[in-house]
Order: structure tokens, then C-alpha cells, then sequence
């Protein structure tokens, strides 16, 4: 049977984003005492500002256009382990704080210029961005616009052609 | 008219899947009345799929959620199970198990069975299948040779639609294939690169797959290359073969088949007076009712556990251990086929070049171990393929922004490729499933035990199977080659087989040449359990159907003598 041959091991980074630097979380003692896995508008509007700025507009729709925010909670809720979901929950809870402790405020009400500022600051080393980030890439590009306006998209290929020198996607 | 007249039938065939397919096609066609059992519902083809539905409108976008996991702890394990082919996988809560060594049991109980997800690859075994058993004494033999299955191999394979190249090698017969699906550049590169390279003869080839690249039918067409079937979701353009799309619509056609879902048969019904088997009782799982149908013959295609445990099941006077067990064999020789041992690396070439569609098979790489005296490996038995293929995928970005976007779909700097290799699993007497004694599911049968495993044999093969995958890929050219294992338990190849095997002496098989039970003449099994052996080529659905029809047609022409 066929089912693994096609998956080419070194070539299925499909969006495979190479961050260099894993971090780890700032602050552990910021753990909020519950989390039943639903999230605030605010924090979906977050997921989605968070995006734009990893993967803003530019000829093509960015992530916030995308909604990767309302797709990326339904994803937690229903997909995560506890210990995951729990993690992530910390991510959000710990973004706003670094944005409070260096903006004095939250994310959602900082600046383009400051929330620019924090996602550099994250890039650096932030193991909970690490899986947003990748969240946010997986959303975009599993979206509608991720699929068809991002890339060229070909939901009935109709041929196999080995050998073009026509990027396909 | 009695209830017993009413449900009257010449032929009962247990099970859609695959062969269950390929009997209830065969029997109507000879003009049997065949009433047809499938314990899940309805799946009609095209009407029911929903392959043409775009990712973005799965709420999960195919991922699999935690209710999945906790309703089919097993299935939602297996490499295709998704957001959208979860459908044609069994709820493992509702259909228990146990594992007294790890087993993975993929099921899908629906009409059409995992026919509708099946792998597709379609490799007819060779003569070294069949007489490996006598030559070396694990198993017993085989009571047919290649000879007797080829003319039937040549039957199917036109119908089932097999794209494929033609090689003329004896321990890998050509069929009766469709044109083969390409090679992309840097696999051709590679084919011809290690072409001569290796004593014994280790080669490329097109891999054989039951998609279409011609049309064969209605509602049969060619492939599209949208990598549905792959991703266990079905075609709405029948580009591949499945008992929904082929073999149940042409029973249909005939007017002799009642298809009757939601109906699992617990148990075979035998007259010792006679000494055949009568009928059979079957659980509506609607209904909870008990229905009791009969027929003159009965096809067993339940799939090679189900198979066993419904004659497990079926005890009397005359069969206290289940019947046609007087061997005791059924439910043992279990095997499947170890697999996912192999190498990958990138290729330094074809910059400039992509792949456009998602072919649905790759390439091949026919057994060299073990052939003949030149080829003999020192450290064990029989020997495995390779299937594989080259790919180019996305290199990502790092950092964020713009730039991160526009990286995000750059090609990777070089193309991929892997190779990974599928086993024989030698038959042990000790590998086996049984009934529970106590224990039943919820709709009132014993829950199959399974204790299987890998042995000498198959563990001496893995560090060959890496290592000579290895060698492939560097004699084709491929750089930072690194083998890998993925360390699969048995079960996970879903070929599992041999728990009713075929066999010349009634002693030590349950079924004949012809795959008719040596005790109870008018049954015939041509699912996987009537396997004497794993094989060495995987692919063993094609092998099933032949011999299928093959029992088929012999047991119409007994009917017709009144032998049975």
C-alpha cells in the first residue's frame, strides 16, 4: 500500500516556519486559576491582530482577514489537551502582560508601533508564541483565502505533470 | 409461505468490502438470487461523498478532535483517519476489542467497507508466494500454485482498473494494467541512475495502483489528481476502485441482489444431517431483532478477525470449537506485514522544477532478497519492497511580517525523496484472535481477543530494510540520506490475514484450493483469512478478488453438478 510513500519526510513542511529560537515561558506565576476552553471576543480579536502582524495584507488578505483568530480557539478547544489548551491560555495571559509591564496597557489597546515591538520581542525566544505563531500560519493557510487567494488554487488538477517549471501553488 | 421460504436465497454473501464485493458481483451475474449482508449503513456511491467539499468548511479543516480520540481511541491512530474520513471508520467505544500484545485494527463497517480507504496499491503475488511455505516449511503450503491464480488475476484486473507499467519480472508478474501514472523528474533521474548498480537487480518502477487513467465505466472515471482517496475521502469521480463504485453496482445491475445494511451475522447455521451449512442469524442493529436467513451457499467476506470470530461463534454438536474448526487452525496464523522501515534525502538538481497534481501512488521497488541462490540473505527468510517517492515541498520563512509572508511560499531549496519498505510476516500457530469467553459487545457478540506479534524472522529483516534503502537512494545521486523506523505494531499495515488459511490437508487448514471449507462444503471465505501466507509483495486486495471470482465460478459449476 501506498499510504506513507508519498510523504516525503524532509519535504513536508507544507507553511513550515524555521524559527531558530526556542524560548520558554516568561512568567509561569501569571496562570489564570480556570480555563474551560472558551475564549473571550477579545482574546479571538488578539489571535487576529496578532496575525495581521505576522501575516499582514499586503496584494493578497492578511490573517486577521483570514478570522485564523476564530478558527485557532475552535481549534484549542476541541483539538488541544488539557495541558495545551492550558499552555496556550498562558500565551495570551502572558502577552498582555509583557504589553502592560512595557506599554502600560493591553495588547488590543497598544499601538501598531508598540505591538510591533512585542512580536520582535517574542521572536527572540517565547515558547508560547512559537505555537501561535505556528497556529497562525496553519490557519492562514487552511483558510479560504489562505488556499485560494495566497495560493493558486487547484481543487481538480484534472492531470499529473512531473515536470513543470510552473510553480503549482 | 413459512418465514424460512421467504428468506430464501441461493447465495449469501457476508460482507461488502473488497472480496464481499467481488463475490455478490460474480454470483449475480451467474443468475444466484444473493442476498448480501453489511453490518454498517448505506454508502452510495458519488451521492454520499464528500470529497468535492472545499477543506475550509470542515469546522476542524480535517483535523481530528479530542471526541474522536476518545470515541476511536484505535482508528483515529490510522494514517488516513480525518475530519472527513472519520466517517468510514468504526467507533472503536461501540465495537470493542482486546489487545493482549498491540494491534492496530483499522475497520469500517459500512457498505463498501475499507474499500472505500483503502492504500490502492495492487501487486499480483509471484510464484515465490506461493511455494515459499513449502520451501520452507513455516506455514503450510499453499494449495494452489501461481499458474492457477494468473488466468483469474487476468479476469479482475481489467474491471478493477490498474494503472501500471509493464516490467516482465517472474517474482513480480505484469497484469492486465491501464498506462502507468509517471514518474516525476527526479525519481526517472534516480531509476535510471541506480540502474545496473546493484548485483541483485534492485530497480525502480512505476508503482500499480487501483486508480484509473482511463475511463472504465459509469460512474467510473479517470483520475483527476486531487488527492481524495489518499486522504480517505473517496472520488466523486470513481476514479478508483471500491466495491461502491464497481463491483456493488454491477451486482446491482442484474436484479439478483438484495443489499440488506445495518445487519451483522453473529452466527452460521449447519445441519449435521446434511453436513452443510443452512443459513445465517443476523443482528439488525436498528432494530436489535433477530432475523434468520438461508441459502444454498455462503460467502464469508467479513474481513479476516470478523471472519474467524463469526465461525468461533457458530458452535454445535458437531463443531463444539466453532465451525469447520475440526483443525482447530481458525483464528490462528494471524499475520499482517511489518512496515515503515526506510532512508530519505534531498536531490541537489531540477531547481527549476515542480510537480502539478496530487498523483495518487509513486514509486516501486520489486523484492531482490531471497529469488533465487545468488540473492539468499543469511539472516532470514523472504524478503520486502519499497514504496516511495520524490517531492518538493515549501521551505516556510523565519521572522514575521511582509517578508515572512512572501518566504512562506518559496519552494524548498531541494527536491526530497524516501523510500519505505512492507514485509512478509511469517505464519505462527501462536499468532492469533479468539472469542472472549465472557465478554460481548453491544449488540450481544464475544468480543475478539487479539494476541499477534513480530517475531525473529521479521525484526532480522529491519536494519536490511533501512540500511539497503539507503543504498538505493545514495546510488541514485540523493545527499544527507538518513534511515529511519517508524516502529509500527502489527495491525497498522491493515493487511491482516490467515486465520481461516487455505491448504491441501483438512487437518491443518480450514479452507481447500478452491476456498471452500474442508468440513462444510458450502462455504467459501476469500477475505484475507484465507491466506497460507503474508506474501512478500504487499498490495493483497487484487489477490483476494481474483481468487474471489475464482471461488466463485467453481462453485456455481458445484451447484450446478449438485455437489454442494
Amino acid at each position: 500500500m501506498e499510504r506513507r510513500a508519498f510523504i516525503i519526510k524532509g519535504g513536508k513542511s507544507i507553511g513550515a516556519i524555521g524559527l531558530g529560537v526556542l524560548g520558554i515561558y516568561s512568567c509561569q506565576s501569571h496562570e489564570p486559576a480556570v480555563f474551560n476552553g472558551e475564549f473571550s471576543l477579545e482574546e479571538v480579536n488578539m489571535i487576529n491582530e496578532i496575525g495581521e502582524i505576522i501575516i499582514p495584507i499586503t496584494d493578497t488578505p492578511g490573517a486577521k482577514a483570514a478570522r485564523v483568530g476564530e478558527f485557532i480557539t475552535v481549534v484549542v478547544r476541541d483539538c488541544f489537551s488539557e495541558k495545551e489548551k492550558k499552555e496556550f491560555n498562558i500565551t495570551l495571559a502572558d502577552i498582555n502582560k509583557i504589553c502592560n509591564e512595557s506599554f502600560g496597557d493591553d495588547f488590543l489597546k497598544c499601538k501598531e508601533s508598540e505591538r510591533l515591538k512585542l512580536v520582535s520581542k517574542m521572536e527572540e525566544g517565547h515558547g508560547g508564541y512559537k505555537t501561535l505563531k505556528n497556529l497562525i500560519v496553519s490557519a492562514y493557510l487552511s483558510s479560504e483565502i489562505g488556499m485560494t487567494k495566497y495560493f493558486d488554487y487547484h481543487p481538480v488538477p484534472g492531470k499529473y505533470d512531473g515536470c513543470t517549471t510552473v510553480r503549482p501553488w | 409461505m413459512n418465514g424460512k421460504d421467504k428468506n430464501l436465497y441461493d447465495a449469501i454473501v457476508v460482507g461488502t468490502g473488497i472480496s464481499g464485493g467481488w463475490a455478490a458481483k460474480e454470483l449475480c451475474e451467474k443468475g444466484l438470487k444473493t442476498l448480501v449482508l453489511e453490518r454498517g449503513r448505506n454508502v452510495e456511491h458519488i451521492k454520499d461523498y464528500d470529497d468535492m467539499l472545499p477543506n475550509w468548511e470542515l469546522p476542524h479543516r480535517g483535523r481530528i478532535t479530542n471526541e474522536d480520540r476518545t470515541k476511536s481511541p484505535v482508528q483515529s491512530g490510522v494514517y488516513n483517519y480525518n475530519e472527513r474520513s472519520k466517517k468510514y471508520f468504526v467507533n472503536d467505544l461501540d465495537n470493542p476489542y482486546i489487545q493482549l500484545k498491540p494491534f492496530e485494527w483499522a475497520r469500517g463497517y459500512q457498505v463498501g467497507g475499507r474499500s472505500l480507504i483503502w492504500g490502492r496499491q495492487s501487486y499480483r503475488r509471484s510464484y515465490l508466494d506461493f511455494e515459499a511455505n513449502a520451501k520452507d516449511g513455516f506455514g503450510v503450503d499453499w494449495p494452489i500454485r501461481y499458474k492457477d491464480i494468473a488466468p483469474w488475476y487476468d479476469y479482475v484486473e481489467p474491471f478493477v482498473g490498474i494503472a501500471g507499467s509493464i516490467e516482465r519480472l517472474p517474482h513480480l508478474p505484469d497484469g492486465k494494467f491501464q498506462p502507468p501514472m509517471p514518474m516525476n523528474c527526479v525519481e526517472s533521474e534516480v531509476a535510471q541512475r541506480i540502474k545496473g548498480k546493484f548485483s541483485d537487480g534492485r530497480m525502480i518502477i512505476n508503482g500499480r495502483t487501483a486508480n484509473h487513467t482511463r475511463n472504465i465505466g459509469e460512474g467510473r472515471g479517470q483520475c483527476q489528481y486531487k488527492g481524495s482517496c489518499g486522504a480517505g475521502h473517496a472520488c466523486s469521480f470513481g476514479a478508483y476502485f471500491s466495491s461502491n463504485s464497481a463491483t456493488l453496482p454491477a451486482a446491482a445491475r442484474t436484479g439478483n441482489m438484495t443489499l440488506r445494511p445495518y445487519s451483522i451475522v453473529q452466527e452460521v447455521y449447519y445441519d449435521k444431517e446434511t453436513r452443510r451449512a443452512t443459513g445465517v442469524r443476523v443482528v439488525d442493529t436498528e432494530t436489535m431483532k433477530q432475523y434468520e436467513f438461508y441459502a444454498k451457499i455462503i460467502f464469508l467476506n467479513a474481513s479476516t478477525l470478523n471472519t474467524a470470530a463469526i465461525l468461533l461463534n457458530s458452535k454445535s454438536d458437531v463443531f463444539p470449537n466453532g465451525l469447520g474448526n475440526s483443525s482447530g487452525q481458525i483464528g490462528h496464523n494471524l499475520m499482517d506485514m511489518p512496515y515503515g522501515m526506510g532512508a530519505q534525502g534531498v536531490f541537489e538538481g531540477f531547481k527549476d522544477k515542480f510537480t502539478f497534481g496530487n498523483r495518487p501512488t509513486g514509486i516501486f521497488v520489486p523484492r531482490f532478497r531471497n529469488i533465487n541462490k545468488a540473492t539468499e540473505h543469511k539472516d532470514y527468510l523472504r524478503g520486502f519492497t519499497y514504496q516511495g517517492g520524490a517531492g518538493r515541498g515549501r521551505k516556510g520563512g523565519t521572522g514575521f511580517g511582509r517578508d515572512f509572508k512572501n518566504d512562506m511560499s518559496q519552494p524548498a531549496d531541494h527536491w526530497s525523496m524516501s523510500i519505505t519498505a512492507w514485509a512478509e510476516h511469517l505464519p505462527y500457530y501462536e499468532n492469533r484472535m479468539f472469542l472472549h469467553e465472557d465478554k460481548k459487545d453491544k449488540y450481544g457478540m464475544p468480543v475478539i481477543c487479539v494476541d499477534c506479534e513480530f517475531k525473529e524472522n521479521e525484526k532480522a529483516m529491519v536494519d536490511d530494510m533501512m540500511n539497503s534503502a539507503a543504498e538505493i537512494l545514495e546510488a541514485g545521486g540523493l545527499k544527507n540520506v538518513e534511515t529511519y523506523n517508524w516502529n509500527k505494531i502489527p495491525g497498522s499495515c491493515i493487511h491482516e490475514t490467515g486465520t481461516a488459511r487455505m491448504g491441501n490437508n483438512p487437518k491443518t487448514s480450514v479452507l481447500n484450493g478452491w476456498n471452500q471449507m474442508h468440513d462444510v462444503p458450502n462455504i467459501f471465505i476469500t477475505d484475507g483469512a484465507a491466506m497460507a501466507s503474508s506474501g512478500t509483495t504487499p498490495g493483497p486486495s487484487v489477490t483476494y478478488m481474483a481468487l474471489t471470482a475464482r471461488a466463485v465460478d467453481y462453485a456455481v459449476k458445484e451447484l450446478n453438478r449438485r455437489n454442494i
